[in-house]
């Protein structure tokens, strides 16, 4: 029954979502509008579980001074903390705004700004000319990368139009292959849910 | 002990010397711009027609935050860019999130904006609203196409102001063509662009484009072959394009130097690492 | 409130009585893939023979990477990807997932799995608690090594680095939908030294993982994964469909184009394909 009962849940909802997109009785009852209002209204409990899982995880570490455990103290503070200012004061507070603003957003743009030294990094170590494959790769890397900024047209007039046909003609191409391929990798993933051939979500690896 | 040879040790070069040097080279650059000629592409020139457009028609532009403060560098500029272009021609504007920290991400660029004198004749509410995030992605943009947007978003604004006293959100009733003329995702990742494929382009016709981070453009031009986006706005080169088309140069202009020269400094270094990787497997041979 | 009259203001007349408008190609797509699929399961469930999978390096070097990590007597990270639970590559990962727990719990190796969706994190929790169970070591299992680290693509990202750096492990398994942290995490896991397996069908991310990784999964082949691993008949069925399709839509295609060429105007299967 653990596990026959999600499958039945998966089968009937996948199937309903089906008559939801392709039956004219199914978009007139807006199937997929309500499900997604279920999805919306599910998304607000699931906040919870996050909360649950890192106080205990983190509390723990905290309890047992594990290895790092200051970390662990600053997660617990940091979220309870901000959690308690913007019931307070609301998330549009001036302490809540002043905490976002000012400590959130400079860290995920810092934490993004990090690939450039990365890939800077990896450029110098990493990228080998190890075969002939990876040598038109890296030719081509270094055509589009220098072409689509402005320093392409600077050193070679025309290097920009160049650099834009392979962008979209056999960039393109290659990235519809896959795309494709991958639609199709989803559908026979939707399919074998929907039939309950594929319980890997369920636990385990095994099939039917 | 074998002493090391030149490239032997220039291999093995500790990676925050390669750091270091990148941030040296970013900061001069930054603070020494050259000042790059910038030739517009086909794709920008599309994104500022889809304004122009909506100019003559009076129709409504919808704007989607569909990031967070990562991509603020190359995405903020875009939405700021969009909005002069919009104001300046007239252009009713409505943004909303997908992600949740979008809807700062669009009231932070509405503000630095609105700050400009220029714009005092705006009125928000009128010209512009901002609708800001709702829990549920994808659903959320399902159900303002299919449903209602005061409804969707339960009548009020990114900072809770009731929309029942700004005319411009009455008026748009729904994302449909029958109430906004033309849609764009400002995208960093999932959910973006594709979403407003599947649930608002494909089912009710409504044309749209996107602002995408350098990154993700070729995956973008998937969608554009087929007819699905209208316009592409290529990361902080596509941008600095547009300011200079809006004839407002920013932020984003600033930085296309920087972006250029990185670009050589980072082929000099592919150049280097692989000479000296032949170079000691020469000498390991 | 949901507006029935709104939308019945808008929705076009039934395509042949019960089909919404544009979805007739789609429903006969869809049938026809159900029963191509079921016609192969069947034949695999009676034992007669359908084709083999040809082998794919990236799933056969997992074995390697956990052999590796246990050798060193050190962690696998295994992450999902950033995508939500109904993204098709995250459930593509939990068939992974459950072939690296089990193996983890053979060789009493430490696996840290990571995540950024809740809901990700709790199938995660299930599938690795009963891979543990199926291996005959549920006393190994243990509960804080399944981790949720934040709903916020960054804050994920700095706390799967920190766990990197600290933990070190010397496999790192990036199974799912990728975005922009994917060269970050490739090179701190360079940097730390462990063997790297990346699979995603985000195109923009791939050129990262093959330039960077170890052994990259490209595109379906990552949906081949829970019928090469269990090496069920009935799960191979579908991906033997799944290529009769490939090789159906890319027919269409050559198809279209030539129709295409002969007259630009007139495409009768453009016309059928927008039209139905």
């Amino acid at each position: 029954m653990r596990k026959e009962l999600p499958l039945l849940i998966t089968t009937v909802f996948g199937l309903l979502m089906v008559f939801g997109r392709w039956f004219w009785l199914g978009q007139l009852w807006g199937i997929e509008s309500i499900t997604d209002q279920w999805i919306i209204i599910s998304n607000g409990f699931a906040v919870a579980i996050g909360v649950v899982n890192l106080t205990q995880l983190h509390g723990r570490n905290v309890q047992r001074r594990r290895e790092h455990w200051p970390y662990s103290l600053v997660l617990i503070v940091a979220m309870y903390g901000y959690m308690a200012i913007a019931l307070y004061e609301t998330v549009e507070g001036p302490t809540a705004t002043w905490l976002y603003d000012g400590l959130f957003t400079p860290i995920g743009s810092a934490m993004f700004a990090l690939i450039a030294f990365y890939i800077t990094s990896a450029a110098y170590r990493v990228f080998r000319v190890r075969t002939r494959e990876a040598t038109v790769l890296m030719i081509c890397a270094v055509i589009t990368m220098l072409g689509m900024a402005p320093i392409g047209e600077v050193l070679i007039s025309g290097w920009h139009s160049v650099a834009e046909w392979g962008m979209d003609v056999p960039v393109s191409a290659a990235f519809r292959g896959i795309t494709i391929g991958a639609r199709l990798g989803f559908m026979a993933t939707a399919m074998r849910i929907i039939l309950g051939l594929e319980r890997a979500h369920l636990g385990g690896y095994g099939a039917s | 002990m074998e002493e090391q040879t030149f490239w032997q040790k220039m291999m093995a070069i500790d990676r925050r010397i390669i750091y270091a040097i990148l941030f040296v080279f970013v900061a001069i650059v930054m603070l020494n711009p050259i000042g790059l000629p910038i030739e517009i592409s086909r794709d920008t020139e599309i994104y500022y027609n889809v304004v122009e457009e909506l100019a003559e028609t009076g129709e409504v532009l919808w704007l989607d935050a569909a990031f967070g403060p990562g991509s603020w560098g190359e995405l903020g500029p875009m939405i700021e860019a969009t909005l002069r272009h919009a104001f300046d021609r007239g252009v009713p504007v409505i943004g909303m999130a997908m992600w949740e920290q979008g809807g700062r991400m669009f009231a932070t660029a509405l503000n630095n904006v609105l700050e400009d004198p220029q714009y005092d004749h705006i009125e928000y509410g009128e010209d512009v609203v901002n609708l800001g995030f709702r829990p549920g992605g994808a659903g959320v943009v399902l159900r303002s196409a299919t449903d209602d947007v005061y409804e969707t978003f339960r009548g009020v604004d990114h900072d809770g102001n009731p929309l029942d006293d700004m005319p411009l959100a009455m008026q748009t009733e729904r994302l449909h063509p029958d109430y906004v003329g033309h849609a764009v995702v400002y995208e960093s990742g999932s959910p973006g662009g594709p979403v407003y494929v599947d649930y608002v382009h494909e089912p009710t016709g409504l044309e749209m484009s996107v602002g995408i981070i350098a990154m993700s453009v070729p995956g973008a031009k998937v969608y554009q072959d087929a007819g699905q986006y209208v316009g592409i706005l290529p990361g902080a080169t596509g941008c600095a394009q547009y300011e200079l088309l809006i004839d407002h140069p920013g932020y984003a202009v600033m930085t296309q130097d920087v972006i250029s020269l990185g670009m050589v400094f980072v082929t000099l270094l592919i150049i280097l690492g692989n000479v000296g990787w032949l170079m000691t497997r020469q000498q390991a041979q | 409130m949901l507006n029935p009259l709104m939308i019945l203001a808008d929705l076009p007349p039934p395509t042949w009585g019960i089909f919404a408008e544009g979805q007739v190609i789609p429903f006969l797509f869809g049938t026809a893939f159900v029963v191509v699929v079921y016609v192969l399961i069947s034949r695999a469930r009676a034992g007669e023979p359908i084709p083999e999978i040809r082998k794919i390096a990236g799933l056969d070097a997992v074995d390697e990477a956990i052999g590796r990590a246990t050798e060193m007597g050190r962690p696998v990270h295994f992450g999902p990807g950033i995508g939500a639970v109904s993204n098709a590559q995250t459930i593509a990962a939990f068939a992974v997932l459950g072939y690296v727990a089990k193996m983890c719990a053979q060789y009493d190796t430490q696996l840290i799995q990571t995540n950024r969706n809740i809901y990700v994190y709790a199938v995660n929790e299930e599938i690795v608690k009963q891979s543990y169970l199926e291996a005959g070591r549920p006393d190994a299992y243990n509960p804080d090594d399944v981790r949720y680290i934040s709903g916020f693509q960054w804050a994920y990202c700095a706390g799967v680095l920190g766990i990197m750096e600290r933990e070190k492990p010397a496999a790192n398994i990036m199974y799912g939908s990728w975005f922009a942290e994917t060269m970050i995490f490739l090179e701190v896991g360079n940097i730390v030294g462990a063997i790297q397996i990346g699979a995603t069908t985000n195109t923009a991310q791939l050129p990262f993982f093959i330039a960077a990784a170890d052994y990259t999964l490209i595109g379906e082949e990552m949906f081949a994964a829970s019928a090469y691993i269990s090496k069920e008949p009935v799960l191979r069925g579908t991906v033997v469909g799944q290529d009769i399709f490939r090789i159906l839509i890319f027919a269409i295609i050559i198809i279209g184009t030539i129709l295409q060429q002969i007259d630009p105007e007139e495409n009768p299967l453009a016309r059928i394909l927008t039209e139905f």
